[in-house]
């Protein structure tokens, strides 16, 4: 299975069998958020606790008056099995984690929560290189040819960035990155802090956490970020939700419950990451620098 | 169409024998059925035994003579090997190997490789192994870490040891490994990360790398001749030209391109040639790959020792479905012909000459696929129909009841050749699916749109999810057809006493009566549903047949998945559920043999 998936892919059989008769509430019963992370996704979440992921599950762990724990495997493919719906062993009951701090809105072998936040794809570059009057992908067009025809541009497949690329004709501009690997050392933000940086490519086309929080982060070379824009054939902006087991309602209520009445408390977290969030008039904000662009019509959300 | 037209009686070379020492060796051991020393049992991939003390007259008395638990959960495909008085079998990961002394059963000794933990994440999807092969002394075994290993057939000891690929960036490996002449050939799986697939071939003797061909990019990646390298074209074969690749592809993307090889292999001694077929372009959604993607979806004819392609032939060019073709490619004579048969995952079974590579038959082999109306015999192109290419309907459409489903009318689970009957005996898929694009995928932290599958039973048919048939790969039609309420997920057997074997995913081993194409044994409920295959061999003056249980893999994913569309919870819906209350988890070789 490839650009496809299957309902369930990240269920196989061993989940299936091992039907869950209890209700995973042991930990929660003692007060610990089992949260099932990514061990180096920045600026999501790592084994130093340091994202933003990290950040909104202690809050949680406050809001209910319990303790914050994490539970890290890399976010590939079977994420859920490996985590969520994987049985703790050492005699404890239940599973090793009872919360995924980041989902599609609709999740393959999980229930998603509602969504959080929506962000949208974005566009790095190094500041002070000619393209600084770019505030969208398209502007790019208005530049002159022979400037236009040296850039080089990162790609993951699949992705929104891929389409503008592949749209206007520049597939032998296109440097294709992969989304994941299978080294747990590497994670996409490499796309800004080493090939960018290093100047593999010229333009980066990445999802907006990842890319603005990575610009950011780079020091030496000054980087700029701006949204993508979505159009009737391309998705740019997505919501990302939590996830919880199948059959546990009420702790997906008692998610819910918080991610909705501490929700200021979660954006302003979000924006210490510089998380680019889309308004509902479909304006995105990415640094305080807001970003006018038409309302998305895509199914994104 | 006249049959005779289309098999023009060509006499057959005498070939001199030209192998090398070993291949004389292994041949040797493969010509007598007491053995199984190859992983499909003979260089052919025919699957068939010689041996005929188990007979449709007393197949009935089978009965279990001894069992053997790998003590490892995940689903176990493949199935072991026997050399004189020792068997041969491994696990899945993480990939076990016991040497079982068939005397008493003993274990003469234990291979348990050592993986590198970080490789983790691409490890964590169930990582069958289809299991091993034998030469010059040697059990080879293609770990998951794609480290190719070299055991002393007698202590277990590693003679040596090499790294195909790497790990880090989404290499793995599921395939046996196999043995021709004086080489061991594996291929390369992670198509999901992007993995350009390669074919491999080592020296059996210290393991150095004799030849690496890939399956798409530049020509001399490829070891492929533009003038001599020979393909289908407008009717007949023709040299494939430069650069016949990149061609398809745009900029850099076959770069990572896929075309992974994760599947059986075939070798013809006398035209010193290899077989084999390869899977979908990768991760880029179709739309963004625009063209044919050569050399993905194909076979291969490959020299056994420079690599150089024969022939190639793309079965499905730009897939949109996910029509891995990867499966099997047994080689088989007709009307003195040499020849070779396919039954690839979207529904269509093929019959080349396996010398010049033509395309000589290509037709469905369940009558529910739907996708393309036919092979253009001319083009060699599936001709799609419209309401079921994914990208002629658009990413706003939901396309509905495409036949067959992505999982295909086969995996990888091999057929078996009868040459009594000159039938192939298919193990079969009978699912269809909807794709639904618009489906938001999140993967390493990112979100982008993806397309979902749904799965479920051939649509008016009998309701179940499998058929075994016979296919006769000369007319191209399907001889009988044997319902199964699963999937067949396990490699069929044939014996020259004219019984053809499977196994279930609902863990039955059953016997078919090929002439009759009726089920005259069923065995006793079996420790795990199979997706293993199922092989013979004799020792001690007995037949004994073996199979390899232990459900997971695909079979499990897909089974499940294609029925749980509910999303309220686990077992909620139909045959997810239904599986489950057959079978439990668990890697366990069954065998059989008549009572005293």
């Amino acid at each position: 299975m490839n650009i496809t998936t299957v309902y369930m892919a990240g269920a196989v059989i061993a989940a299936v069998l091992a039907a869950p008769l209890a209700q995973a509430a042991t930990a929660q019963e003692k007060g610990i958020l089992r949260v099932c992370a990514d061990p180096n996704s920045m600026p999501f979440s790592n084994a130093q606790a340091e994202g933003l992921e990290n950040r909104i599950a202690r809050l949680m762990a406050e809001d209910f008056g319990w303790k914050a724990e994490f539970y890290y495997f890399p976010q590939r493919m079977a994420f859920f099995r490996n985590t969520l719906r994987k049985k703790a062993e050492n005699g404890e009951d239940g599973y090793v984690c009872d919360l995924a701090t980041s989902s599609a809105p609709e999740a393959e072998g999980a229930v998603a929560t509602k969504a959080y936040y929506t962000s949208t794809w974005t566009m790095v570059f190094r500041a002070g290189e000619g393209l600084d009057q770019v505030r969208q992908p398209d502007d790019l067009l208005k530049l002159p040819k022979d400037k236009l025809a040296k850039l080089r541009f990162g790609v993951f497949p699949a992705s929104p960035g891929a389409d503008w690329v592949f749209r206007n004709g520049f597939e032998n501009q296109m440097v294709p990155y992969q989304q994941m690997l299978g080294d747990p050392s590497s994670y996409p933000g490499q796309i800004v802090d080493t090939a960018l940086t290093r100047g593999d490519i010229d333009v980066a086309f990445v999802w907006g956490p990842i890319g603005s929080y990575h610009a950011r982060q780079s020091k030496p070379v000054k980087m700029r970020v701006v949204p993508m824009v979505p159009d009737a054939e391309t998705v740019t902006d997505f919501s990302i939700a939590m996830a919880v087991r199948f059959r546990e309602p009420d702790w997906k209520a008692k998610v819910e419950d918080f991610l909705a009445r501490r929700k200021t408390d979660i954006d302003k977290i979000l924006s210490d990451y510089g998380v680019p969030l889309v308004a509902k008039d479909g304006s995105v904000l990415i640094g305080g620098e807001r970003f006018e662009r038409p309302k998305s019509g895509g199914t994104g959300h | 169409m006249a049959v005779k037209n289309l098999w023009p009686v060509v006499a057959l070379a005498v070939a001199a024998p030209s192998a090398a020492l070993a291949n004389a060796d292994l041949a040797k051991l493969m010509a007598d059925s007491k053995n199984w020393a190859a992983p499909s049992g003979d260089f052919k991939n025919h699957r068939h035994t010689k041996l005929t003390q188990i007979n449709k007259s007393n197949v009935n008395k089978l009965q279990v003579a001894w069992t053997f638990s790998t003590g490892v959960l995940r689903g176990h495909e493949g199935g072991p090997l026997v050399i004189g008085d020792t068997l041969y079998v491994h696990s899945a990961f993480p990939n076990k190997v016991f040497a079982i002394n068939l005397a008493d059963q003993t274990i003469k000794w234990k291979y348990e490789p050592k993986q590198d933990p970080s490789v983790i994440p691409v490890m964590c999807c169930d990582t069958v192994n289809r299991g091993l092969a034998y030469g010059e002394g040697k059990i080879l075994l293609q770990q998951a870490d794609t480290t190719l290993v070299a055991l002393d057939a007698k202590s277990g000891k590693v003679v040596w040891s090499v790294k195909n690929g790497d790990p880090k960036v989404g290499q793995t490996n599921t395939n046996a490994p196999h043995v021709f002449k004086d080489k061991v050939f594996t291929g390369i799986s992670g198509g999901e990360f992007g993995v350009r697939g390669w074919m491999a071939a080592y020296n059996l003797k210290d393991g150095k790398l004799a030849w690496k061909g890939y399956s798409m990019g530049p020509d001399s990646d490829m070891l492929m001749d533009p003038a001599t390298s020979m393909t289908w074209t407008d009717g007949k074969m023709a040299p494939v030209g430069k650069d016949s690749s990149l061609k398809t592809w745009k900029g850099d993307q076959w770069k990572i391109g896929g075309g992974t090889t994760w599947g059986w292999f075939s070798y013809d001694p006398d035209l010193n040639a290899m077989y084999y077929g390869n899977g979908n372009p990768s991760t880029w959604n179709p739309k963004q790959r625009p063209g044919d993607n050569k050399w993905s979806m194909s076979l291969f004819s490959r020299d056994v020792d420079t690599g150089k392609v024969n022939w190639v032939y793309q079965m499905t060019p730009h897939d949109e479905w996910d029509f891995d073709g990867v499966n099997e490619v047994p080689l088989f004579e007709a009307n003195g012909r040499k020849l070779l048969a396919h039954f690839d995952r979207n529904g269509f079974a093929y019959t080349l000459d396996r010398k010049t590579g033509e395309l000589l038959v290509a037709e469905k082999y369940d009558p529910a696929v739907n996708w393309a109306t036919h092979v253009d015999k001319k083009t060699g192109r599936p001709q799609v129909v419209s309401k079921y290419s994914t990208a002629q309907n658009g990413e706003d459409v939901n396309t509905k009841g495409i036949c067959p489903a992505a999982l295909g009318t086969k995996d990888q689970q091999p057929a078996a050749y009868d040459p009594n009957s000159g039938l192939f005996l298919v193990p079969t898929n009978h699912v269809c699916m909807d794709y639904e694009p618009f489906r938001v995928e999140y993967t390493a932290g990112q979100p982008y749109v993806g397309a979902t599958l749904a799965m479920f039973p051939a649509p008016n048919s009998h309701g179940g999810m499998g058929n075994f048939i016979a296919w006769d790969p000369i007319k191209g039609k399907i001889v009988w057809s044997i319902p199964e309420k699963f999937s067949v997920w396990s490699g069929a057997m044939t014996t020259a006493t004219g019984l053809a074997f499977y196994g279930t995913l609902d863990a039955r081993l059953k016997a078919v009566d090929i002439k009759a194409g009726k089920v005259v044994w069923t065995s006793p409920k079996l420790p795990s549903g199979v997706i293993g295959n199922v092989h013979s061999w004799e020792f001690g003056g007995k037949q004994y047949v073996g199979i390899l249980t232990g459900i997971g893999g695909w079979a499990g994913i897909g089974l499940a998945a294609g029925l749980e569309k509910d999303s309220d919870g686990l077992g909620a819906v139909g045959g997810y559920k239904e599986l489950a209350k057959y079978t439990d988890l668990g890697g366990t070789l069954m065998v059989f043999a008549l009572a005293n």
